[in-house]
């Protein structure tokens, strides 16, 4: 078998260069199965190229009037841009203006992968390590007992409407 | 030069995406493996911190966009917030400020340092606006976006055991008690117990991200 392919390929691709080009081609086709995979994205997509540049400038055109509209009014107060652009895209889905249609695989693929942005920041804690080392036990202490506390209290509260307002519901 | 960060995140991205696939422990998310993998690649290799930086920063401005997107969600569990807004709305409150005042009077009793403690107190928002809230407030992102994973991570793993303890029945008081306390890692874990969980979970990390940044403003300009 691997004689037979061998052959088929020195056929097909006599000259050094060539064969390079092959060895390249095969990469490519390892990367994208690997990619397609793990990440669930066709890399192979012709007619949607289009569509997903289409997608991508709604998005930054809704982010980049957020950021100027958060620019003009920071004199009275400031509210971070991207919390703007989000509001500016909650009210054009609700008013029908922008569909979910319209922007469905770029925000899926970015909901999906989020992590991936923050993986720079992660590594610029090794170099803050040096800030926090005499005490981390103290704040994991924090960051634990906080974290319990926030969830049975919230938890708990939640509950106790749900259930006041299921009872108003049967009655 | 620049390349080499942003080639360096995306294999390492993938190859977290490998193990935590091959691993099932729900608790160690992407981000951390990755960033441990790079990190173990500069501290062993002649590779600085400062050349991998170069290229990273080019990663995290994609965060800014990134925000608008969650929109999305918000918009896809529309009918629960109309059903169910006034437990919604108590419940975002008491996440909010009982995360900020149980990070503020522990900080206090283990006598950390302010800029930690402001570091810590957008701990349980969803990681991109806890950036924003931390730069708003005077904390360190990268210290908040440390504290964020790691609390994600606990919350999450943690959470079915203090339903338990605390005798929390409801599907949507669960989703918003983790989508409150462990943001996305908490909402990943909410959809494993039910639909409805998960839909009440990312409210809850949205709309707790959006107060706890209204709130921040408001705090910084009347002091």
């Amino acid at each position: 078998m691997p004689q037979k392919n061998r052959e088929k390929i020195e056929k097909k691709y006599k000259t050094l260069d060539s064969r390079f080009y092959y060895f390249i081609e095969k990469c490519g086709d390892i990367c994208n199965e690997i990619i397609y995979n793990l990440i669930n994205v066709n890399t192979d997509i012709e007619g949607d190229k289009m569509k997903i540049i289409k997608e991508i400038l709604i998005i930054l055109g809704i982010y980049y009037s957020g950021l100027l509209i958060s620019d003009l009014i920071s004199g009275l107060f400031f509210i971070p841009g991207n919390i703007i652009g989000m509001g500016i895209l909650f009210f054009l889905l609700n008013t029908g203006i922008v569909k979910i249609d319209h922007i469905k695989h770029t925000s899926s693929f970015l909901l999906k992968h989020m992590g991936f942005f923050f993986i720079p920041l992660g590594v610029a804690f090794y170099v803050l390590f040096d800030v926090i080392r005499p005490v981390w036990i103290q704040i994991f202490v924090v960051l634990i007992v906080s974290s319990i506390f926030v969830m049975a209290a919230t938890g708990k509260i939640v509950e106790l409407f749900i259930l006041n307002e299921d009872k108003k519901e049967v009655s | 030069m620049l390349l080499i960060g942003i080639i360096l995140t995306v294999l390492a991205y993938i190859a977290s995406l490998y193990f935590s696939k091959k691993i099932k422990v729900s608790f160690l998310n992407p981000i951390l493996i990755a960033s441990l993998i790079i990190v173990s690649i500069i501290h062993w290799t002649p590779l600085s911190h400062e050349t991998y930086a170069n290229g990273g920063e080019y990663i995290v401005k994609i965060l800014g966009p990134l925000v608008v997107v969650l929109a999305v969600p918000l918009y896809n569990n529309k009918h629960i917030l109309k059903k169910y807004y006034k437990p919604i709305s108590v419940g975002i409150l008491t996440g909010v400020i009982s995360s900020a005042v149980s990070v503020a009077i522990l900080s206090r009793l283990m006598r950390l340092d302010m800029d930690i403690m402001l570091s810590l107190l957008p701990k349980s928002i969803t990681t991109p606006m806890a950036i924003e809230v931390s730069g708003i407030i005077g904390g360190i992102k990268e210290l908040t976006v440390v504290f964020v994973v790691i609390t994600g991570m606990f919350g999450a793993s943690i959470g079915p055991l203090v339903f338990d303890v605390f005798k929390i029945r409801n599907d949507t008081a669960k989703g918003m008690a983790l989508g409150a306390g462990a943001h996305g890692v908490g909402t990943a874990k909410a959809v494993e117990i039910s639909d409805q969980a998960g839909a009440a979970s990312s409210l809850a990390m949205i709309l707790c991200g959006v107060t706890t940044i209204i709130l921040s403003v408001i705090v910084i300009k009347i002091l």
